[in-house]
């Protein structure tokens, strides 16, 4: 995303997430950032640039309609949601890279796992559709599978950010597929391509998973209606 | 005989002190090493609190052996031990109490309810623990008040840890109005809750009808928060469900109690009679 470049001596300012941030780079080690929260001094060495990039969040996102999709006997849906970013402007010089500020929209939380052991989550209420939109959102494809011969519905369901890949293409940004196999009432099991969708026009990727996604991750929520994750299926 | 420092002494009592000596540093050297290594180990699997102490006693206990094995050279240490016995049984009735705390702190120990830094309850008493010693457990007040208490009391007390689990669940009891609509305000106090940012979206909160009180119909309401937000939560979701509730007019009583007289009560009440 947007770029300036930064030498001894000059000045820029640049608006991220509603505030001012000026950025004078005052001689060849030290970089000054003043916004309304104070003066910092940053040490970075020689030309610096300044960006602003996109990034998952650090925590899960816990997804859930408010009327459970439907799934027909043995069938695979297929639709996009959109998955919140996080906005970060950066320095970089050489291979040094600091974050000066992370921008992410409000959300409600909400916990994954039984009360007495779980993570807490950002609480996303997606919409569906089929075609990509373009923004500071990610497109998520998503592939939601019914392999039992009687109808099954799904609510909710959990997707880690270590897993998910992000692509920058012509007509917006793009994750990696990401399966849920319907295993049963309330049981699901997640598991993440390696590929984004040929929707996306020529795709670049621009962010690494964090961590190999296990094959398959296996989620359960309880009657109580809490989650109880039973990891890897195989 | 052997001339030391001045000191003429017999070649076998020479030869005793200067194996005690050798018994008592090495003694030392090796208690160092004992507490040292069982310090850190004990630290490492188990707690690093758990490990200073087990240092402390492994290392007093190898140093006690050293000096009991020094002194057996000199004297008859089984009748020594015979009569510290006896000493020991008549400092135990004494010191029963301080024993009794020893042990319960072993026991607190092992049973680890609490850990330093945790905010606790003890049988009442709430601060934040700074100490677990052999003897006593050390709290700060949350009005920043010193308080030691016994570990005998602590072990027989009843204790809560406050900071143990990370999600906590608020409970608001509230009335409203016999006159008033009850599917209605639990329509506002759900609107409330599912705005609320300290709320948590999952496990979803709830508004429950819990009874007919004496002065109104009683409501609980129920939302799960961070542990580190209770406070700030239940002062906002309290101020937000008053404003709302008071936006649509809902009622919350007071306590009171409507009183009949009899015929001709009231006339004569006012007249005095």
């Amino acid at each position: 995303m947007m770029m300036k470049k930064l030498k001894t001596g000059e000045r820029t300012d640049i608006d991220f997430a509603g505030k001012n941030y000026v950025f004078e780079k005052v001689n060849p080690y030290f970089l000054k950032v003043t916004s309304e929260e104070g003066e910092r001094l940053v040490s970075i060495e020689g030309t610096v640039e300044i960006r602003i990039d996109l990034a998952f969040y650090e925590r899960p996102y816990f997804l859930k309609w408010s009327t459970p999709v439907q799934a027909s006997p043995k069938t695979t849906l297929k639709f996009m949601v959109k998955l919140p970013l996080q906005k970060k402007l950066v320095v970089e010089a050489g291979k040094k890279d600091i974050v000066i500020a992370a921008h992410h929209e409000r959300h409600k939380m909400a916990w994954h796992g039984q009360v007495y052991e779980g993570q807490l989550c950002y609480f996303i209420e997606p919409e569906i559709y089929f075609k990509p939109l373009a923004g500071d959102f990610a497109n998520m494809p998503v592939r939601v599978v019914n392999p039992h011969t009687e109808s099954r519905q799904i609510t909710k369901f959990v997707v880690n950010p270590d897993y998910l890949m992000l692509y920058e293409a012509e007509n917006g940004f793009f994750t990696n597929k990401v399966y849920i196999n319907i295993v049963g009432e309330d049981r699901f099991s997640a598991s993440y391509g390696r590929e984004t969708t040929k929707s996306a026009k020529k795709p670049k990727r621009i962010i690494k998973e964090r961590i190999r996604a296990p094959k398959k991750v296996l989620t359960s929520f309880s009657p109580l209606k809490l989650a109880k994750e039973f990891g890897v299926l195989e | 005989m052997v001339s030391v420092m001045g000191f003429t002494l017999d070649l076998a009592v020479f030869e005793k002190v200067v194996k005690a000596a050798a018994i008592i540093i090495i003694g030392y050297i090796l208690s160092k090493v004992s507490g040292s290594f069982t310090g850190r180990v004990v630290g490492r699997e188990v707690n690093p609190h758990i490990g200073k102490i087990s240092k402390k006693i492994v290392s007093y206990t190898v140093m006690a052996i050293a000096v009991v094995t020094a002194l057996d050279l000199f004297i008859e240490v089984s009748t020594l031990l015979a009569a510290a016995g006896i000493a020991g049984i008549a400092i135990s009735m004494a010191a029963q109490r301080s024993v009794s705390n020893i042990i319960s702190g072993l026991f607190l120990l092992a049973d680890q309810p609490f850990e330093i830094g945790d905010a606790v309850d003890i049988g009442g008493d709430a601060g934040e623990v700074l100490d677990i010693s052999l003897f006593s457990t050390r709290l700060r007040t949350f009005d920043n008040k010193y308080l030691r208490i016994p570990n005998e009391t602590v072990a027989s007390a009843r204790i809560i840890n406050l900071s143990y689990y990370d999600l906590r669940r608020l409970e608001i009891p509230l009335g409203i109005a016999y006159k008033e609509d009850v599917g209605r305000a639990l329509k506002i106090i759900s609107g409330v809750l599912s705005e609320n940012r300290f709320v948590l979206a999952e496990p979803e909160p709830q508004v429950m009808v819990t009874g007919f009180g004496e002065s109104s119909i009683d409501l609980q309401i129920r939302a799960w928060v961070q542990r580190s937000e209770l406070f700030t939560a239940r002062t906002e979701l309290i101020k937000e469900i008053k404003a709302a509730l008071d936006a649509e007019g809902i009622e919350i009583p007071f306590p009171h109690r409507t009183v009949y007289f009899g015929a001709g009560e009231v006339e004569r009440l006012k007249e005095g009679r």
